[in-house]
């Protein structure tokens, strides 16, 4: 029984993660025949380039190797990121169900019912390991098949042996959140911790790659992985790294047990302090609490500094990286093609746009992402219902949702571009910051284009708009990065959101895209305060 | 608002999901100063009716009115006069209560801080505390807090003494009696026939969407049948029972007599009381029961 509501929670991570890593896998085989070609002599050629770039990368991906063959791009470029993608899937599948379920009273009916913690636990494992197993074979046989399109072969037993690597990947990093989620309340806190975890169990093994944290990687479970390299000519499955990973993902699962049976359900591991203040009957005095779009600001005042400081990390951090990719990039033409998108300019300023761009535009996605499944669970947990039952208008709402997305956008969006900007400079990068501050401005219609579609869906279908508008971001982002390697024609270029972006600090403002965006956001949120004004408000 | 139109009017008001679901063909007035009861199992149709007076759901037909404005079109206007209790308790996770009413006072607006902290020290509720550490009576308890806050002129209440104790309900209906002698009329959906007995001067029973009954309470409790069980230590006053009016025997083995009674039962504790009884087991009327007896008798 428990199996098979397991089963039935880990679908939407499961279809998610396997569309993403199968899409990846046929994107890279087919990019590989279209950009290195298929004679030795072209291959060889564009293997140096990518040893280049591959050591300048190291950071992120694994040391590339053999490039010169299909096996090898594919085993640096696929399957070296794929880990971070199996592991945000571990880690939020492992926060849901160790803190999700919990919140929703799911796992305390479950216990009530008679199946042990233990057992309940256990059980959520054994259905990720399982559903693990089924998206890296599908995984696998979608790479196979995109590169037998390309004209070109995997070793079949490599390609087992990795899958194989990246289930053993998969379940140690869940067990690994799940003994990190004991110690939260909530599956957003238990989600964030965990990622912290993982996210350092990640730079550690980068930072190894470039001699850095020697002494503790092999504590990292993405170095362990790293460790088999079955594709590649002379390389394996490495059954030492293999055991590590199931060996701590038992372990894992171990200390969570033992961690679930000692706490109360819906409290931390953690030992909690006793209240002892006198009991509150007032409401509470902040003025912020009573005004229109404030109120929806101070809901997310935490949040939004924590969106600020990720994204201006990340922009530093990317940032840092820029004197070494401008410098790989006047040695290696491929690189120079695509961040200058096949045309001609300012090397600095096509990288800080291509970089700071990119990665902002990734974030705040993923932030209006977040609004909009905060305005889902408004409707889904009753909040919209008791708003509504205050005299305000409908259309209030939507209003209200817009200018709290727009003011929240424009505040991470000022605060990550003084920070990037300023570290850009220090970087010795030669950038306008006038034109700067104008790319960092035209995120803001950006997101707020993307809230208008989020709006929209969620008055068309509210449990499934926030999977809806993740699509419609995962495909743009896929677009617009793809598209120069590919050589897309502008009818599939347009399809990406982040075109109407354009590259502001290369070329200026694109005022097409902008009116696009302006077109786009009148005509969304138009329909969502119509479908907000007519439709049943449901729970 | 017209001060001269009833609280709430509903005319052919009708939801329907299809599938026999909904609430179908819904004529109701309710007076003012009124606490109306509106009973029903669950699945009904009590709360799709609700949600229809909350403008939070369209009617597929039929209208419905509050003091004479329109539920749909006067939707905001209708809101100023209502406090509303939904049935089930919207999610504020690590809010705490003191936030939670801060906001639901800020977008009403012309909340007195004052009769926040008179609710919340009538049910002893510490609003100090995050939404999530509330157990299921202390989140009904501000749902009432939110409900009541405003002193609105008509109170809608979804199921509202669920996961309160037997204190936290007397206090509920205190809170419900000043309401009352204040002048405001009560809506409140229920399925615990003691409770609207208690509260209210009538009610209506829906089944299957449709409204099967409405009744005065003080009509309804005077035609209310129990069973009653009886054992005696020794040979039971049967024919003294029989000869009571508004009892009917039903059962008599041995020391051991069952019985109906309809409306007081009074009367047969008076016979009772010179015989030796071992044990008395009344057994209350389902919903169903009691107005059915009602409309028999």
């Amino acid at each position: 029984m428990m199996l098979q509501i397991a089963l039935r929670q880990g679908r939407g991570g499961l279809v998610a993660t396997t569309a993403i890593a199968a899409f990846n896998g046929i994107a890279q085989s087919l990019g590989y025949a279209a950009i290195a070609g298929h004679s030795p002599a072209t291959r060889a050629a564009f293997a140096a380039q990518m040893e280049l770039v591959g050591r300048q990368l190291t950071f992120l991906l694994p040391v590339p190797a053999q490039v010169e063959t299909v096996a090898g791009f594919l085993q640096w470029r696929h399957f070296g990121t794929l880990p971070l993608v199996y592991g945000v899937w571990a880690l939020l599948a492992a926060a849901g169900a160790a803190r999700g379920d919990e919140e929703r009273g799911h796992v305390e009916q479950w216990l009530a019912a008679g199946l042990s913690r233990a057992r309940y636990l256990v059980s959520r494992v054994a259905v990720f390991a399982l559903l693990a197993t089924v998206s890296a074979a599908v995984t696998c046989g979608a790479t196979l098949l995109g590169t037998a399109w390309a004209g070109d072969a995997l070793p079949l037993a490599g390609l087992v042996a990795q899958g194989i690597a990246l289930v053993a990947l998969s379940v140690c990093c869940y067990a690994i959140a799940l003994v990190v989620t004991q110690f939260a309340v909530t599956g957003r806190t238990a989600a964030g911790i965990g990622a912290a975890v993982l996210g350092a169990l990640f730079l550690i093994a980068g930072a190894a790659r470039s001699g850095g944290f020697e002494g503790v990687a092999p504590l990292s479970p993405f170095w362990q992985y790293e460790r088999s390299r079955p594709l590649i000519t002379g390389g394996s499955l490495d059954p030492t790294s293999v055991m590590w990973l199931f060996g701590v993902a038992l372990l894992g699962t171990a200390g969570a047990v033992v961690l679930f049976a000692r706490r109360d359900l819906g409290s931390s591991a953690l030992p909690r302090r006793v209240s002892r203040a006198a009991p509150v009957r007032d409401p509470a005095r902040r003025i912020t609490l009573r005004l229109p779009v404030i109120a929806g600001i101070d809901r997310q005042a935490t949040g939004l500094i924590a969106w600020s400081i990720g994204l201006s990390a990340l922009g530093i951090f990317l940032g840092s990286l820029l004197p070494t990719m401008i410098r790989l990039a006047k040695e290696v033409p491929i690189i120079r093609v695509i961040v200058l998108r096949g045309g001609s300019g300012d090397l600095d300023a096509a990288f800080v746009g291509a970089v700071w761009g990119s990665s902002a535009l990734l974030v705040l996605s993923s932030y209006v992402i977040a609004q909009v499944a905060a305005w889902a669970a408004d409707e889904s947990e009753g909040r919209l219902e008791m708003a509504l039952s205050a005299p305000i208008p409908r259309w209030r709402i939507v209003l209200e949702r817009i200018a709290t997305l727009t003011v929240g956008a424009s505040f991470l969006v000022l605060v990550a571009s003084v920070i990037v900007g300023t570290a850009t400079r220090a970087q010795g990068l030669s950038v306008d910051l006038a034109k700067f501050a104008a790319a960092s401005a035209l995120l803001v219609p950006l997101v707020v284009t993307c809230g208008a579609i989020g709006a929209v869906l969620i008055g068309w279908r509210p449990r499934a708009a926030v999977w809806l508008l993740g699509l419609v971001i995962v495909a743009s982002y896929f677009i617009q990065q793809l598209a120069p390697m590919f050589g897309f024609n502008d009818l599939i270029r347009h399809l990406s959101l982040f075109e109407l972006y354009g590259t502001p600090l290369l070329d200026g403002p694109n005022w097409r895209g902008l009116a696009i965006q302006v077109a786009i956001i009148a005509v969304g949120f138009g329909t969502a305060l119509f479908s907000m004004s007519r439709r049943d408000i449901a729970r | 608002m017209r001060a001269d139109r009833p609280p709430i009017a509903t005319h052919l008001l009708t939801k329907d999901y299809g599938s026999g679901r909904g609430i179908f063909d819904l004529d109701l007035v309710i007076d003012r100063g009124e606490v109306f009861g509106f009973l029903g199992p669950n699945g009904a149709g009590k709360t799709t009716t609700i949600r229809q007076l909350m403008g939070l759901v369209r009617p597929s037909r039929g209208s419905a009115e509050i003091f004479g404005l329109d539920c749909q079109r006067d939707s905001v206007e209708v809101k100023r006069h209502i406090g509303y209790l939904p049935g089930e308790l919207p999610q504020y996770g690590g809010w705490k209560g003191t936030e939670v009413v801060a906001y639901l006072a800020g977008l009403r607006g012309n909340v007195d801080p004052g009769e926040v902290r008179r609710i919340a020290e009538r049910f002893d509720l510490d609003l100090g505390r995050t939404y999530r550490e509330y157990s299921h009576g202390n989140k009904q308890k501000l749902a009432l807090v939110v409900a009541f806050m405003h002193r609105p002129e008509l109170l809608i209440l979804d199921e509202p003494t669920s996961g309160l104790d037997p204190l936290n309900q007397h206090q509920f209906h205190e809170l419900v009696d000043g309401a009352i002698a204040r002048g405001a009329s009560v809506f409140l959906s229920s399925h615990v026939l003691s409770e609207v007995e208690q509260l209210c001067d009538r009610a209506g029973i829906v089944r299957e969407g449709r409204l099967v009954a409405l009744a005065p309470l003080a009509e309804l409790r005077a035609a209310k049948e129990r069973e009653v069980e009886i054992r005696f230590a020794s040979a039971p006053p049967i024919e003294r029972i029989r000869a009571l009016d508004g009892v009917t025997v039903l059962e008599s083995t041995g020391p051991r007599v069952r019985c109906r009674v309809r409306g007081s039962i009074a009367p047969l504790v008076t016979v009772l009381r010179d015989a030796e009884v071992v044990d008395l087991v009344t057994h209350e009327p389902t919903l169903e029961q009691a107005f059915l007896s009602f409309y028999s008798a």
